[in-house]
């Protein structure tokens, strides 16, 4: 039985493999399914969101959508396997900042920048927050700041790797407010949950993270948030600060996913998609989910995006680079 | 233990379309175990979606029904044709293979099968009963802490090494090395890629296996059937376990339970050091240490203890801190957090009731593991009777198949046979494979946890003894080295006495 079990198996493997050899000439774009490369593990943020989108986007798509994961070296691995295919429009990847911004532009071996592939459209957002332990003296990035600054290289922060969203946040508030990389010590995590971990443990001093995974922790008490990344104050966190209030306006990274495509995707699959995630972003099912798992619905078309994506990627390499953690 | 909220659980759970749930993920989790190639992470990605138009508890139940069979599963294929069908099983095939040769694969099978669900049901009341400690338990255990653990772990590496500890010493350096292929974990530079994007994640622990376990089974047993030149099969399943035999082992399942439930209740170990910190742990209390790895019950009862008594206290970290404990609690923590129920520290406040009808679940989907197990091993036996002149051929195909399936990547395809060739060569001087495994399995955890605590410590190694389960641990790691080199000692003493009177 289970020899049969295995022998169905490969039949399908391989008429599955048949099928996707086969030419796609027939027919209007798309005649057959559409996979979309997730350059980061199952389960994960990035993850849930393109699962959320595939399984909402068949209407306005026309054909099924199907997730698979690649992940590993901070999202390099699916980004390049995302960049190389055929520009056919039928392997699309799910955009993340960390792989397709942070990671190239402070790593120059990561095998690709920007111009390697074809922004669709943003879907959703999730700002940043700045925490530090319930007990911990600090109350304020002011007063965290002058902590930093009154005893260089003694406080140290978590983050999800080089290259991740949480590492390059206090990068720019380091580097916004006068200080260098030294004044403050990494200590890496594996992924951001576990970069909280380190935070409650006690390990480090401070994190910054993106709302969703700190909010659960705010509102138990066991962190304490000192400013959001937003321009506006977080209905959901009234008495924190932005960063703009406490006199960095500069700190406003956020994290960010949405659809990204291999170079030389043609216009029309480019446009095509951007109305059908348009589309799929009213539909109440899509929405429910997205702000379920805590991130912010937000549109932003393929112009807008690639614009976006060019500014950030000048910006991030441009501060790896002065603070000397760029890598050759 | 609130047993109000745990009555008001019940009623979350007795639905027919929560049952129901549980039975397809046991079934799915069955098929994607005994599948190589096809891992429990892969089943439950593949459910996920699926499940956002599932109440809570029905969603919840599909995926644990497919995490806790697919631990089991991944032996059936280890313990009938040398081929871990997910890493788990690494430690189950050490002895549970070679049983399946002397033809007592049925007693091996079964007994894969009752220590799973015993231990899956014993850390299961464990995490329930004491959730909050074991919530807090998962927060002392920092970066010095989870080293020690490690270096305890790796003082496995001798009690697996067979004759010659100079030889487990070596298949150890080899997987360490191998171990260190990919990205940096600290600063995130290239090691070892030659410029191959792909090698940057590092190479996959299943390449790695089927490499060390099936290649060299492959090649040896192909040798044999061509140089019979007759229908060779193993022909027979043997008899079938006892309930003597079972209730003999049960202070191995708890002792190896206990060890894999520790691991599971600390995030990012997983099933694997679990497995083989279960077979370690049985070894150790065993009056036959030197029996295993020819074929010793013990040592399959200790393995598959060890690793699905994750299962349980993996839930634990998951929900109470919102911190996955493996890659598969990771997504299901995406099914939760997708379902509003976000984990962390305010879900047992908020919702306790859905905790606990987290765990009795748990026990639900263990008892249709038990069952539909069953079923499996009397179909193992169709396995046995293929000649191996055929068995093996088609095990080569699917351990290509499920190698490329892992990750969609030929490179992985190569390095396996790359690892299978080197297997071989390792086998021929008698240099056994499973130091290599674990050596593999535990080294990155080593390093990244050493570099990580000296950078909290900013380079001053007194970070190491600085707290009481670090220092138990790291004491722990020499009294087991110490006694693994004084058992070494004794035994080729007793072996050279017993030469000298021949």
């Amino acid at each position: 039985m289970l020899k049969y079990f295995r022998f169905v198996t490969v039949l399908a493997g391989v008429s599955l493999a048949m099928a996707a050899a086969l030419p796609a000439d027939a027919g209007e774009y798309p005649d057959r399914p559409i996979k979309i490369v997730v350059p980061s593990g199952a389960g994960g943020s990035t993850d849930t969101a393109a699962r959320i989108l595939a399984v909402n986007i068949y209407e306005a798509i026309g054909q099924p959508v199907v997730v698979f994961n690649k992940k590993g070296a901070s999202g390099g691995i699916g980004i390049n396997y995302g960049i190389n295919v055929k520009p056919d429009g039928y392997i699309l990847m799910e955009g993340m900042i960390g792989g397709h911004v942070l990671h190239p532009a402070m790593n120059k071996g990561a095998g690709y920048t920007p111009k390697d592939y074809t922004p669709i459209a943003m879907t959703q957002m999730n700002p940043n927050v700045l925490v530090v332990r319930d007990d911990s003296p600090y109350k304020s990035v002011k007063d965290l700041l002058a902590a930093i600054k009154k005893s260089p290289g003694k406080l140290k922060f978590s983050h999800a790797g080089a290259g991740s969203i949480h590492f390059f946040g206090i990068h720019l508030l380091l580097k916004v407010a006068g200080l260098t990389k030294e004044h403050a010590i990494a200590v890496p995590y594996k992924g951001g949950k576990r970069s909280m971990a380190g935070l409650l443990r006690g390990e480090v001093d401070f994190h910054q993270t993106n709302l969703v995974s700190a909010i659960d922790f705010i509102q138990a008490g066991k962190v304490r948030a000192l400013a959001v990344t937003t321009k506006k104050r977080l209905k959901l966190l009234p008495d924190v600060p932005t960063y703009t209030e406490v006199g960095y306006p500069e700190v406003d990274i956020f994290g960010w996913r949405g659809i990204i495509g291999p170079k030389g995707l043609p216009k029309e699959i480019v446009d095509k998609w951007a109305t059908a995630i348009q589309k799929t972003m009213k539909r109440r099912g899509w929405k429910k989910l997205v702000t379920r798992v805590g991130d912010i619905p937000r549109y932003m078309g393929p112009a807008e995006f690639t614009k976006l994506i060019d500014a950030d990627f000048k910006r991030y390499r441009q501060m790896a680079k002065d603070l000397g953690i760029l890598v050759e | 233990m609130d047993i109000d909220v745990v009555l008001q659980s019940f009623g979350l759970i007795s639905r027919w379309q929560v049952m129901l749930a549980c039975l397809v993920g046991v079934i799915w989790g069955m098929f994607v175990g005994v599948t190589p190639g096809l891992t429990g992470i892969m089943a439950v990605v593949i459910a996920l979606p699926f499940t956002f138009f599932f109440e809570p508890q029905t969603a919840i139940a599909l995926l644990l029904g497919i995490y806790v069979t697919a631990i089991y599963g991944g032996s059936v294929t280890a313990i009938m044709i040398a081929t871990p069908g997910t890493p788990n099983a690494a430690a189950t095939l050490l002895d549970g293979y070679p049983m399946a040769c002397q033809g007592k694969a049925r007693q091996a099978l079964e007994m894969a099968l009752y220590a799973s669900v015993t231990a899956g049901v014993v850390s299961t009341v464990v995490a329930m009963t004491i959730f909050p400690i074991v919530a807090t338990f998962a927060l002392r255990f920092g970066a010095p802490e989870i080293f020690a653990l490690i270096v305890f772990s790796i003082t496995i590496i001798a009690g697996v090494s067979g004759d010659s500890l100079i030889k487990g010493f070596i298949a150890a350096a080899l997987g360490f090395l191998l171990a260190t292929v990919g990205q940096d974990p600290i600063h995130g530079s290239s090691r070892f890629t030659f410029g191959l994007h792909e090698l940057q994640g590092g190479m996959h622990i299943l390449t790695v296996l089927v490499g060390l376990f099936t290649i060299p089974e492959i090649i040896v047993r192909g040798v044999e059937a061509y140089r019979a030149k007759v229908k060779v099969t193993v022909g027979e399943m043997g008899p079938s376990l006892t309930w003597r035999q079972y209730f003999r082992y049960f202070p191995t399942y708890m002792r190896s339970s206990a060890a894999g439930s520790l691991i599971g209740a600390l995030p990012g170990l997983g099933g694997s050091p679990a497995a083989f910190l279960g077979y370690f742990i049985a070894q150790r209390f065993s009056k036959h240490p030197e029996r295993f790895g020819k074929g010793e019950l013990e040592g399959v009862a200790g393995a598959e203890s060890g690793n699905n008594a994750v299962c349980g206290p993996a839930l634990v970290p998951m929900m109470s801190l919102g911190i996955p404990g493996d890659t598969t609690t990771a997504v299901l923590m995406g099914a939760l957090i997708v379902h509003g129920l976000s984990p962390g520290p305010m879900l047992f406040t908020n919702n306790p009731q859905f905790v606990y009808s987290v765990f009795l679940l748990l026990f639900v989907c263990l008892v249709m593991l038990l069952v539909i197990g069953y079923g499996v091993v009397r179909m193992a036996r169709w396995v046995v009777e293929v000649p191996t002149q055929i068995l093996f051929p088609v095990v080569l195909i699917f351990a290509t198949f499920g190698t490329y399936a892992v990750r969609g990547s030929m490179i992985d395809v190569i390095s396996m046979f790359g690892v299978g060739i080197l297997g071989f060569a390792m086998r021929t001087q008698g240099i056994p494979a499973a130091p290599f495994a674990i050596a593999f399995i535990l080294g990155p955890l080593f390093e990244n946890e050493f570099r990580k605590s000296l950078i909290i410590s900013q380079g001053s190694l007194e970070i190491f003894v600085s707290s009481a389960i670090s220092v138990t641990f790291l004491l722990l790691a020499v009294a087991s080295a110490v006694a693994t080199v004084y058992l070494h000692w004794r035994l080729k003493g007793t072996e050279g006495e017993k030469m000298m009177q021949a």
